[in-house]
């Protein structure tokens, strides 16, 4: 053995005992409930080591040779193709024959066992008929908050906003109704509505109603900004405009926000005015029939 | 002990000739070749970790109330048996934390390895007959990767991943007269249905990690039969294939990789911070986390969706939602374009050839364009998905970024393209030079200041 060969095999031994002091330590770790940190960079340091050993290894402890395999295209020879093919073929024929009609029946069979075997798939979920681009406001339900709470006028100034739920449809039961009923109220100046004549009555007191979920893929508009009134989805930054009814100023959204309209009790308790404007959520195929 | 179980095996499966070859075929020793190794290491790691954590992970929409004062702002708090579930992992349970945090590193380190794999494939020309085969097969992998990494991310069901679930509903439901179908049987209903986390988890866990498994076992054995490929040189030709022989040589270096692999994996687990679930909170489907971005193999699908024109049809009565464009047909014609490059390829330039040899990036100019325009247009994407982050740190609108962005999209890939073809071009000419004007004296100076002349000697 030389000195080369010599310096590799104690590198290689450094290596492996780095890697055993590096196993030991994540062992003392988790025995005694250590850090995340101190236990990944244990057992981090038990694979480096032995990574290490082995590189040492092939780079001075081990030969290197090389070898040469031949390559050369693994098509066979023609006959040898061409037969094959013909086997194929000669089989095809005897079980096809003349017997035409018996293997037009035959893959009747299969398409018929194909759709048969579709079927149970029609289990995996409920229609969606009906349900799509709907929501659970009806005219004069309260707007109530996550926990229950009824909205009121005095809660909200100018320039706020709350995230509100029809009145019986909130709770752990309602996971769904909440994700697709949720809207953001917001008030605003009253003079500063730029309103459809159709949705003039839709804000009194300055009070505004639009549907939570985004029309181009379905996050929550969750961000208020005051100063240009918009509403913005934090996930793709759909636009809105608060004051001119929910259409879309900027960003991937093709549809305006539904809108949904509002009265106000002498008590200031908020309702709803009516149903949605229109479609609730991301776009389908059925939303320009809805 | 070694020499008994060959020939018990020779015995019975006629084995030891196999055993004789296999044990010296060559694997060559370019740095480049190891990338899909690093993949590989990656899957028995994602494996091994994935399945530590099925042991404690719950697949479960089922609301419980978490009682624990390891994160003290959700002590009391009503949330998914999932979402709870991973906080266990994470604080209560030893090691778990590591071993998570690990498995979400190497989703990420696994779809890299693959696609980096795939450039080195891609560029130079590997892909060619007879090994277009494999690029499909491999093709496939990538996508399967991604699909598991979306899965697994959405299983948590914290508020972050809730939201990328909700696109991804979204997505669904664009599809064009079976959308809402589709969507309402894959998630068991409308949006949260209380069936997903379960369905997601049996994808994750099972479906998605046997094909894995199958595809990769087909994938090394077409690699196994056509043998590797070899950068042209010295003694390097078309009918042989050269390098280090797989014992002991190769073994000992790939094992070397594989704990590398390992450690650079458990290192990231154990010290970089990943999906901090606890801070996001549970799964609220009326709020949403901000700033949110996905992973980054999802990224660029996501920062297709934030600059995609707001482009809806509105036909007899029916819709086609803007999101089919950014959402199924760019990844479709994407992914659909790579499927065919290596027959596009051969039909555009009329080679059908077998190739064993590789060539270098610039001795092909229109493959090397192709695929620098689809590094760019992907990578454009992927820089506008963090477009409000971007907007917030330069204080610029995120309008005028996003707008950027979508000028930058179609702009900047044909202008990578043209500029790749460029280099790949004056390169090629340089190198047609040298050979047809061949050195023929050298230049020396003397110790006197002088200058000599040599001649070089021809092979």
């Amino acid at each position: 053995m030389n000195r080369s060969e010599k310096r590799g095999e104690l590198r290689a031994a450094l290596w492996l005992g780095l890697s055993i002091a590096g196993s030991i330590a994540f062992a003392a770790a988790y025995a005694l409930g250590g850090s995340t940190q101190v236990q990944g960079v244990g057992l981090a340091i038990a694979c480096f080591g032995i990574a290490g050993a082995l590189v040492t290894w092939s780079r001075e402890l081990l030969p290197h040779e090389q070898v040469a395999d031949p390559q050369h295209p693994l098509r066979a020879p023609e006959a040898e193709r061409s037969d094959a093919v013909s086997r194929l073929i000669a089989g095809e024929s005897e079980i096809l024959g003349r017997r035409t009609w018996l293997i037009r029946l035959g893959w009747s069979a299969l398409g018929f066992l194909g759709v048969a075997a579709l079927f149970p798939a029609r289990s995996l979920g409920p229609s969606p008929q009906g349900q799509i681009g709907t929501s659970g406001w009806k005219p004069g339900l309260r707007l109530v908050r996550e926990d229950g709470s009824v909205v009121r006028a005095e809660l909200l100034e100018v320039g706020s906003v709350v995230t509100a739920f029809p009145e019986g449809l909130v709770g752990p039961d309602h996971a769904m109704n909440m994700a697709n009923d949720a809207i953001m109220l917001v008030r605003v100046q009253q003079d500063a509505l730029r309103l459809p004549d159709a949705r003039k009555d839709w804000a009194p007191q300055g009070f505004l109603a639009y549907s939570k979920v985004c029309t181009h893929a379905g996050c929550p508009v969750a961000l208020y900004r005051q100063g240009p009134q918009q509403l913005m989805c934090p996930c793709h930054q759909s636009t809105f405009d608060v004051l001119d009814g929910g259409t879309v100023v900027f960003g991937p959204a093709a549809r305006a926000l539904p809108q949904l309209p509002l009265q106000v009790d002498a008590d200031g308790t908020l309702r709803a005015g009516g149903t949605m404007s229109g479609f609730v959520g991301p776009d389908t195929w059925e939303t320009g029939s809805a | 002990m070694i020499r008994r179980l060959v020939y018990a095996l020779d015995d019975r499966l006629g084995t030891a000739p196999f055993l004789r070859h296999a044990l010296r075929k060559a694997f060559p020793d370019h740095w480049s070749f190891m990338l899909g190794e690093v993949a590989l290491y990656c899957f028995l790691f994602i494996l091994a970790s994935g399945t530590y954590l099925t042991f404690f992970f719950h697949p479960s929409a089922h609301h419980v109330v978490y009682h624990s004062n390891s994160v003290p702002s959700l002590n009391g708090r009503s949330m998914s048996d999932a979402y709870a579930s991973v906080l266990r992992i994470s604080f209560e349970t030893r090691a778990g934390l590591l071993i998570r945090q690990a498995h979400h590193w190497c989703a990420l380190v696994f779809a890299a390895a693959i696609v980096v794999h795939m450039a080195r494939v891609f560029f130079t020309g590997a892909f060619r007959k007879p090994r277009d085969l494999n690029w499909i097969v491999g093709l496939t992998l990538l996508l399967l990767v991604m699909g598991d990494g979306f899965t697994g991310y959405s299983l948590p069901d914290d508020q972050l991943s809730g939201a990328g679930l909700r696109i991804a509903d979204s997505i669904a439901l664009a599809i064009p007269v079976i959308g809402s179908w589709f969507a309402y049987l894959f998630f068991g209903g409308g949006y949260p249905s209380p069936e997903i986390t379960n369905r997601l988890y049996a994808i994750h866990i099972l479906f998605i990690p046997l094909a894995l498994g199958a595809l990769i076992a087909l994938h090394l054995a077409i690699l196994w039969r056509q043998k590797h490929t070899q950068f042209p040189g010295r003694g390097k030709r078309e009918d042989n294939v050269t390098g280090s022989p797989l014992w002991p040589a190769y073994t000992v270096k790939s094992l070397a990789l594989m704990a590398a692999t390992f450690g650079v994996l458990l290192l990231l687990g154990g010290l970089v911070e990943i999906n901090p679930v606890w801070l996001y909170g549970p799964y609220d489907p009326w709020t949403v986390a901000s700033p949110a971005q996905p992973d980054w193999y999802v990224g660029w699908l996501d920062g297709a969706l934030r600059v995609a024109p707001p482009w809806a049809i509105h036909l007899f009565g029916h819709t086609i939602s803007a999101l089919l464009w950014p959402g199924i047909v760019l990844p479709l014609g994407f992914f659909g374009a790579l499927y065919a490059w290596p027959f596009a390829e051969r039909r555009l330039t009329g080679d059908r050839a077998y190739h064993e040899l590789l060539q270098l990036p610039w001795q092909n100019p229109l493959r090397t364009s192709f695929g620098v325009a689809a590094l760019t247009f992907a990578g454009v994407l992927l820089l506008a998905a963090s477009d409000d982050i971007q907007a917030r740190l330069w204080s610029i609108s995120v309008q005028q970024l996003a707008w950027f962005y979508r000028v930058a999209a179609l702009v900047l890939p044909p202008v990578a393209a043209a500029i790749a073809w460029r280099i790949c071009t004056e390169l090629q000419a340089r190198h047609t030079y040298e050979e047809d004007h061949p050195a023929r004296v050298v230049l020396k100076r003397g110790s006197d200041g002088g200058f000599e002349e040599e001649p070089v000697a021809t092979p």
